[in-house]
């Protein structure tokens, strides 16, 4: 089994013996934009049903992301039951006869669908409408990620549970913290100045301890016609205060002025958004958890350089994150807690 | 010696870009080309530039750790041994004597530095319901501010001009 690729021959005989049925691999591809762990879109043959796959693993040194591939797994078994869209997940394997490249994996279903839409990012009139509707979509889904029973979901059997939602801040920048000294490979004083900041500043106040899907918005999630299918790339998710994936959206809340008249943007979003989760999120807490966002970038971004100097995996695409991704973690940390104005 | 380590890197990266990378057709191998790109020039830049910017910030950083030192010293007693492991630290020698500093070197000495700022902070940060409204204590926290702020702009002046277009 060679350590970069998934080996064709492998993956039809290992679907042959788990699937219990002669399986061909159709086609085989590997998505080229993941950091954090390895996609592949794997199309089988099982018998006569077409059925496309996705397999998930990390790098050959590990992932990015401090969360192991079995947590992330275990959101998506957790979530196949519940309200919120996610692909439909089939097993984990970590049988040392079946392993790929020595790595674990799982196995999902790949969803039709697709996380670009044309024109969702173009400013001109003519898509304000789309913008809006897809934002709308967005928000909606947020909402029932929000509002999940995390509890009855099983949730606080794989997160750390706050103990109360006025907790919930702390408790992220207690987390990131002992994230970060578990595999820590030099000093970062400017992370300890910064979480002293962040308690500080805490919002006292939380709408309620919720799932957080962590990295959420523009490229995260799977649309087919005008409507997520699936939720994608839950390695960041967490239990806590439903604002700080307000400061994770990717390009999904833009702002649309039209002729002064103020068509979409944060505060028309966050109104909705309570229409639709009965939760009151605010413009200013939503600035303090993008600058615990900057410290949770600090925490994958170091991560990054941990294979390297291991020597456990070389892929250069770690030394991206863990060089320039890491130094603007810090510059946006260091802005968001004052220190550039020191 | 010419052409210079950071010539060679300029023409390495320059040759990658022109004839290499128009060939590569495989959409990762694609995405894995543009970031080898920005790591080329990334590499370049640090040749020139490693070294000064750790001399630079780890003379910037004794300084400051010579004020933290002398901060604690006039405190109630609680950091003696933190004063102690500064005053060691700053007793040894900035570079090394006789030799030429390898970039292992400069940057072993940052780590220490950082390694006894990170600790004199969590120190501070653990007195501060006692001492934390004291002027004294605020202005040492500044002090340290100022040498974080000044640590990301030099770290900056390496990877800014390093890391242009698209990075995947």
């Amino acid at each position: 089994m060679p350590d970069l690729s998934l080996d064709p021959d492998f993956l039809g005989r290992y679907l042959t013996a788990r699937l219990g049925r002669a399986t061909e691999i159709v086609e085989l591809t590997k998505y080229p934009r993941g950091v954090s762990r390895e996609t592949w879109f794997v199309t089988v043959d099982a018998s006569g049903d077409r059925l496309p796959l996705v397999f998930r693993r990390d790098l050959p040194g590990g992932s990015v992301c401090p969360a192991t591939l079995r947590f992330e797994y275990e959101i998506y078994r957790r979530l196949q039951d519940s309200a919120v869209p996610v692909a439909p997940v089939r097993w984990y394997e970590d049988d040392p006869e079946w392993l790929a490249g020595g790595r674990e994996f799982y196995v999902r279903d790949h969803i039709e669908g697709t996380w670009d839409i044309p024109n969702v990012t173009d400013p001109r009139p003519e898509f304000d409408d789309l913008r809006i509707a897809i934002s709308k979509e967005h928000l909606r889904k947020l909402a029932l990620v929000h509002t999940a029973d995390w509890e009855t979901l099983g949730f606080g059997e794989i997160m750390i549970v706050p103990p109360s939602p006025e907790a919930n801040a702390t408790t992220t920048i207690d987390r990131l913290l002992a994230e970060l000294a578990q595999f820590q490979l030099e000093p970062f004083p400017l992370v300890v100045d910064a979480a002293g900041w962040l308690r500080d500043n805490a919002p006292t106040r939380s709408p309620r301890t919720s799932l957080l899907k962590g990295t959420n918005g523009f490229g995260e999630e799977v649309f087919r016609d005008g409507e997520i299918v699936a939720m994608s790339d839950w390695e960041l998710a967490s239990l806590g205060d439903p604002t700080s994936d307000f400061a994770h959206v990717q390009d999904f809340i833009p702002d649309i002025v039209r002729d002064r008249e103020v068509r979409w943007g944060l505060g028309p979003a966050l109104e909705y958004y309570e229409e639709v989760s009965g939760l009151h999120v605010t413009t200013e807490a939503i600035e303090y958890y993008r600058a615990v966002g900057f410290l949770e970038m600090i925490v994958f971004a170091h991560n990054a350089a941990v294979p390297l100097v291991e020597g456990t995996d070389h892929l250069a695409r770690l030394a991206w994150v863990s060089t320039e991704v890491l130094y603007w973690a810090k510059n946006l940390l260091a802005g968001a807690t004052g220190v550039f104005a020191a | 010696m010419r052409p210079r380590a950071d010539e060679i890197m300029a023409s390495v990266v320059a040759t990658f870009e022109e004839y290499i990378v128009p060939e590569v057709d495989e959409p990762f191998a694609q995405s894995i080309a543009l970031t080898l790109s920005n790591l080329m020039r990334l590499v370049r830049l640090r040749i020139q530039q490693e070294g000064p910017m750790l001399h630079a910030d780890n003379v910037d950083l004794r300084a400051t750790l010579a004020e933290v030192g002398s901060y604690m010293r006039g405190a109630d007693g609680r950091f003696a041994e933190l004063v102690v492991e500064i005053d060691d630290v700053l007793a040894a020698p900035n570079m090394p004597v006789d030799e030429y500093p390898t970039l292992a070197w400069m940057d072993d000495q940052a780590t220490t530095l950082r390694w006894i700022l990170q600790r004199a902070l969590e120190a501070l940060d653990a007195a501060r319901a006692d001492i934390g409204t004291n002027d004294d204590y605020a202005t040492i926290r500044q002090r340290i501010r100022q040498y974080l702020r000044r640590s990301v702009e030099r770290e900056g002046a390496v990877i800014l001009p390093a890391f242009t277009g698209e990075r995947r």
